[in-house]
């Protein structure tokens, strides 16, 4: 490069090295034209050499800017010679041969909503050509995708991997076509769910862009330093504020937690991500049951089987209501699950010394209220309580989708493949919200441990309440809470541990900050009132009318 | 540089997944884990780390992938786990920096769950009668050193109908001295031939609780703590012992108690308690107890 190529980047780009590359990618008609028209008319202001490549040919042409001093030169590329490897070569070497022989200011790129973003690193990559030197010539500086707000559900349908591949990867988003402020902050909430950290802009808004282009990106080691060294700091202050007993026990409680929930939280990603991945919807459609009751009894049943705890039934309830099970049925399951399955059974009955009664009583409960809860929402549409909507069904929210060329060669292996992508993907989205459960509970168990909890003036039901509040602060394992109920059971009325073992399961902070990752909060409140109140409901029904006296 | 060929985002996941992957594996194989959880969560622990380490290969197929955008806060789920089992922390049991010297002034860490337990916990002897059963569990840490070397071994059957062995049994002295592993089977077999062992002199080592909510003031318990599944629910166990001069236990402190068992009655139900006659300081004990 020369030195006149370097100083005239140099007002756009800090790497004097490089040739910045802008990027604009996007479907067929989304106006990628139009945003580099209006993106030129400012930039070859300051700039002398620009060059466009272009791999899609639209009804808009490029303009050269009236009053443009600058020189612009237009590359056009096949997206079919680009699909195959010697293509993708050949092309890669005669932008390599341009870029040494011409002087480049910057470069704009229309990538082809088809083309993985990958494809355009391997074209832009230059080491093969370039061995005795050392620069890389030129450097993605942005990404910038267009989306339509009307049409995008569908585009996603049609195209899959490739666009889901350029939304993750994108640093601006332009959402064109939005019909009010509710889908705006919709859908930039999804896009920032699957690409954390883009900045989303509404319509075409040239200085905006502009802006962004010409801004300086802060390193991602850079920011994972920041909140590394912020957390330090503020386990520091924690530590100084509540005392050094008191953190050590919040350490503990945290490491209990975690390593008793993670296990168990794998096993339901597992479970989740093999639904996600080897059930088709069509399997479920076709073996579900129609019929709301008896998908209901069904789920139930299969929470028999099911060996895990709350925190496993979290992930599988997700991927269940992802592919398409009734809500109602999805929610009983979710209920039913930690209470009523084969470890929570032992546990229970080794704890409350063999009492068959207690465990009959925990199991037949569990299995009405998630009934009763499950009918509370039946009805309900599945695309009204996710989080991530108007997201394809074929892609899912982790960003995993199947290399369709892999699919065809060997459909095992891609679905493997893609098992193992997608449990690593669901273990990060919902593996921070385990932590933060865990790390509120313990903090809770820790300083809320002086707080009085006497029970011998209140009666059934406010006994029952205080110990509901207790299960679903403490967040214990369903598969541990039964001995610290029965603990409680010398201080507090049977049926108020009762109300304990029952709704402790279904709902505490962990599972509810675990929820509201991927369903929306309006949906999550419900959940939780609904439990609270059917299982208060219930027990207090049946407590009062002397049930106690013939368990115990 | 973005066109490199290492992919760095990739490269941060693996050193991440081996990280977390490798504390998991090293907190199981070195007991570690056991401040923590039971050892019925060894397996599971150990699966985990299988995963973990079966996602780190799988991460090695796409090392030389080139990847745009790059994320690394995701990172922080693995990383912050690693960060706190770094942090300096005691185990809550810990009581005393030397225990040997006795009747020093405790660390006040195992008051925590004890305070807990007096809040919300029932009587320690009764969740020993019924809820904390000795399991016939192979991981229990039995040092069986200890147990044999007391001889005077003892078989009966539990509420269960399982058998359980015991040593340190003199029937010529009419004395018990429970090892520090056998200290739930002891109590729980005491507690369930009452009458048999009435009047037997039983040795039993603990930590001082006292001044809790349902003890007399003449009473205190050489307790250990009891995790039936994680560090969360630790609940104190051990006998009700009478005694004179409380005030001159420190709380926590680790004593070994050697009292006369007699029916004694707790919420008007009979159970065992001790009549002390000798305390002596003990060494502490860092283990829980495992049903």
């Amino acid at each position: 490069m020369t030195k006149q190529q370097s100083e005239n980047s140099s007002q756009f780009n800090e790497n004097d090295d490089f040739i910045p590359v802008n990027v604009v990618t996007g479907f067929l008609d989304s106006g990628k034209t139009k945003l580099i028209n209006s993106m030129l008319a400012k930039r070859c202001r300051k700039l002398q050499n620009i060059l466009i490549i272009q791999t899609e040919q639209g009804e808009e042409k490029i303009n050269t800017p009236i009053n443009c001093k600058a020189t612009i030169k237009i590359i056009k590329l096949s997206v079919r010679e680009l699909q195959s490897d010697a293509g993708l070569k050949e092309y890669s070497s005669q932008l390599y041969e341009y870029l040494k022989t011409n002087m480049t200011d910057e470069i704009w790129i229309e990538w082809n909503g088809i083309l993985p973003v990958t494809m355009l690193l391997t074209l832009l990559d230059f080491k093969e050509y370039n061995k005795k030197e050392d620069d890389a010539l030129c450097s993605i500086n942005k990404i910038i995708s267009i989306i339509k707000a009307d049409t995008i559900s569908t585009a996603l349908n049609a195209t899959g991997g490739a666009v889901m591949d350029q939304l993750i990867n994108c640093d601006i988003v332009v959402i064109r076509n939005v019909e009010s402020d509710g889908q705006f902050k919709r859908l930039r909430r999804m896009l920032r769910e699957i690409n954390p950290g883009v900045k989303v802009q509404n319509r075409h808004c040239t200085d905006a862009v502009n802006r962004y282009i010409n801004s300086e990106k802060l390193s991602p080691v850079a920011s994972l330093y920041m909140i590394i060294g912020f957390c330090i700091v503020f386990f520091m202050l924690i530590k100084l504020i509540i005392g050094t007993n008191n953190t050590n026990y919040i350490i503990n409680i945290f490491l209990g937690i975690l390593l008793q929930a993670f296990p168990f939280l794998l096993i339901g990603i597992l479970l989740s991500s093999a639904i996600q991945v080897f059930v088709s919807e069509k399997f479920i459609e076709n073996h579900f049951p129609k019929n709301r009751f008896t998908g209901m009894i069904f789920a139930t049943l299969s929470g028999f089987c099911l060996p895990v705890c709350d925190c496993a039934s979290v992930p599988v309830f997700r991927s269940l209501v992802k592919k398409g099970v009734p809500v109602a049925s999805a929610v009983t399951f979710m209920m039913a699950t930690p209470v009523i399955n084969p470890v929570v059974i032992l546990s229970t009955w080794y704890a409350f010394g063999g009492n068959i009664g207690i465990v009959l009583c925990r199991v037949i409960m569990g299995i009405i209220c998630s009934i009763i809860i499950g009918l509370c929402f039946s009805g309900t549409d599945k695309n009204k309580i996710q989080r991530v909507e108007s997201m394809s069904s074929t892609v899912c929210s982790c960003g995993c989708y199947i290399d369709t060329r892999n699919i065809t060669s060997s459909p095992h292996r891609a679905k493997l493949k893609m098992f193992i992508d997608h449990s690593k993907a669901e273990f990060f989205s919902v593996g921070k919200f385990l932590m933060i459960g865990a790390l509120v509970s313990a903090t809770l168990q820790a300083l809320g441990k002086k707080i009085p909890f006497t029970s011998h003036s209140g009666g059934l039901l406010v006994s029952t309440l205080i110990l509901m509040a207790m299960a679903f602060l403490l967040s214990l394992c369903s598969s541990s809470d039964a001995v610290v109920a029965k603990s409680f059971s010398t201080s507090f009325p049977i049926g108020a541990v009762m109300g304990f073992l029952v709704f402790g399961p279904m709902m505490d902070i962990k599972n509810i900050i675990m929820l509201s990752g991927s369903f929306k909060k309006k949906f999550v409140a419900k959940l939780c009132i609904v439990s609270a109140v059917v299982c208060c409901g219930t027990v207090f029904i049946a407590f009062s009318t002397g049930l106690g006296g013939i368990i115990n | 540089m973005k066109n490199k060929h290492l992919n760095s985002q990739v490269v941060l996941e693996i050193i991440c997944f081996t990280l977390f992957g490798v504390s998991l594996l090293y907190l199981t194989l070195s007991d570690k884990y056991l401040k923590y959880v039971t050892p019925r969560t060894k397996p599971y622990l150990i699966f985990a780390s299988i995963v973990v380490f079966i996602w780190v290969c799988s991460l090695f197929r796409n090392l030389f992938i080139p990847q745009y955008k790059k994320h690394t806060l995701h990172c922080l789920v693995l990383i912050l786990p690693v960060m706190v089992m770094l942090l300096p922390h005691n185990s809550v049991s810990s009581v005393s920096q030397s225990g040997s010297n006795g009747f020093m002034k405790g660390n006040t860490t195992v008051t925590q769950p004890e305070d807990k337990a007096s809040d919300t916990v029932a009587p320690i002897p009764d969740s020993s009668q019924s809820g904390m059963r000795p399991s016939q569990d192979k991981n229990q840490n039995v040092d069986k050193s200890t147990s044999s070397e007391l001889g005077g071994e003892y078989k009966t059957k539990d509420q269960y109908g399982s058998d359980i062995t015991v040593h340190g049994l003199d029937l010529k002295n009419r004395s018990i001295t429970v090892s520090d592993d056998e200290f739930l089977k002891w109590t729980n077999v005491i507690f369930l031939e009452l009458d048999k062992f009435n009047g037997y002199s039983v040795t039993v080592t603990g930590s001082v609780m006292k001044n809790t909510d349902y003890l007399e003031k003449d009473e205190f318990v050489p307790a250990r703590l009891v995790m039936t599944c994680c560090v969360a629910d630790l609940v104190p166990c051990g006998f009700i012992c009478k005694y004179d001069k409380i005030s001159e236990l420190q709380a926590d402190s680790w004593v070994m108690v050697t009292g006369t068992v007699f029916k004694g009655s707790f919420n008007n139900k009979p159970e065992p308690q001790l009549k002390v006659t000798q305390i002596k300081s003990a060494d502490k004990i860092e283990e829980f107890l495992y049903p």
